[in-house]
């Protein structure tokens, strides 16, 4: 049953990402719904449950994105991992810990995702790469507590 | 009384809706009776799921005879091309995507030029020399080195001018023609 519900989270959260509405983007940009997910996982659950539905997570948002290679989904469970193996070394029990990894977590995430946009030789002004990698990690960060409580209400 | 009011407000609304999809439908009507281009017309219904990319979802594909590669318009001008399609639905990269180089020229002086997107609400045109004809407020259309572009569709204004930091060529700033934040409906151009 939680295995469904997860399944549906993600589906209900990539249907957000794909119609969030333009008046609730900051500077051009929208939060990173599933990077929250995926991250919330590896809190709520256990790490099979975490690593199969990040990787799932990170399919759903490949599949609309138009490169399509799954930079994402490789992504989104090397994270998982990492973040599993750094939960076993510290407490991530208060909220604010939580909070500073998904916002580092999302830099990452969005330094990777840049890189890769201008990396064939693709012109982004700096100012750009700049606005989307710190508006869109703060912006994720700042929505996580909503997920959060999400997946700890499914995974109960 | 008061859920009268409501009632009749929300109407009210429902209709203004209405009358402003009637007027956009209207226009692309009327634009693909005169064009002498094969058009299909098309709904979005998705956009990009992250910021890193420009792009959107539309709700015709194979189907309705919609293959990767086909160019996207509206009667403004150019939006994107085709990157992907299902049976009922394609994915559109748009021209603000910074995947996209649009082989262009400026339609007053035909200095040639590339086109590609930023991610901002201006795209770039690089490869100018440093003698290009070309000054703010030209207008930019694609030209017939494109491979996929029809020569003359419109892309946009030149509203800046300035040198690359090699030195040795110009770019342009060019605003887009179309608000292509803000799109609901477009044309597939059939070859």
């Amino acid at each position: 049953m939680k295995r469904i519900l997860f399944f549906l989270a993600i589906i209900v959260l990539a249907t957000l990402e794909l119609n969030w509405p333009s008046f609730l983007n900051f500077f051009y940009c929208k939060p990173d719904l599933l990077l929250i997910f995926m991250v919330a996982l590896v809190f709520f659950t256990d790490f099979k449950t975490a690593l199969i539905f990040g990787i799932l997570a990170g399919l759903a948002k490949d599949v609309f994105l138009p490169a399509s290679w799954g930079i994402n989904t490789i992504c989104f469970s090397i994270w998982s991992y990492l973040l599993y193996r750094l939960s076993r070394q510290i407490s991530a029990e208060e909220n604010y810990v939580r909070l500073a990894i998904v916002l580092a977590v999302a830099l990452l995430n969005n330094f990777v995702i840049g890189l890769q946009s201008v990396a064939p030789g693709n012109i982004m002004p700096p100012g750009i790469f700049l606005r989307n990698l710190i508006i869109i990690s703060v912006y994720t960060t700042l929505l996580s507590p909503l997920i959060f409580k999400l997946t700890k209400r499914i995974a109960a | 009384m008061q859920s009268d009011v409501d009632l009749l407000r929300w109407r009210l609304f429902d209709l203004r809706e209405l009358s402003q999809e009637n007027d956009r439908l209207k226009d692309l009507l009327n634009f693909k009776q005169k064009s002498p281009l094969r058009l299909v017309a098309a709904r979005v219904i998705g956009r990009s799921a992250d910021s890193w990319s420009s792009s959107v979802i539309i709700d015709k594909g194979r189907y309705s005879g919609i293959k990767p590669g086909m160019v996207v318009i509206t009667s403004w001008g150019l939006v994107g091309s085709i990157v992907e399609s299902t049976q009922d639905a394609s994915k559109v990269l748009l021209i603000n995507d910074p995947n996209q180089g649009i082989s262009s020229i400026v339609q007053r002086s035909r200095q040639e030029g590339l086109v590609s997107g930023t991610l901002g609400t201006n795209l770039i045109m690089r490869y100018l020399p440093d003698d290009a004809q070309i000054v703010i407020g030209d207008v930019i259309v694609t030209s017939e080195l494109s491979r996929i572009y029809p020569k003359g569709l419109l892309i946009g204004r030149v509203v800046n001018i300035g040198r690359e930091f090699s030195g040795l060529n110009r770019y342009a700033l060019v605003k887009p023609v179309v608000d292509l934040a803000n799109l609901e409906e477009v044309l597939v151009v059939l070859p």
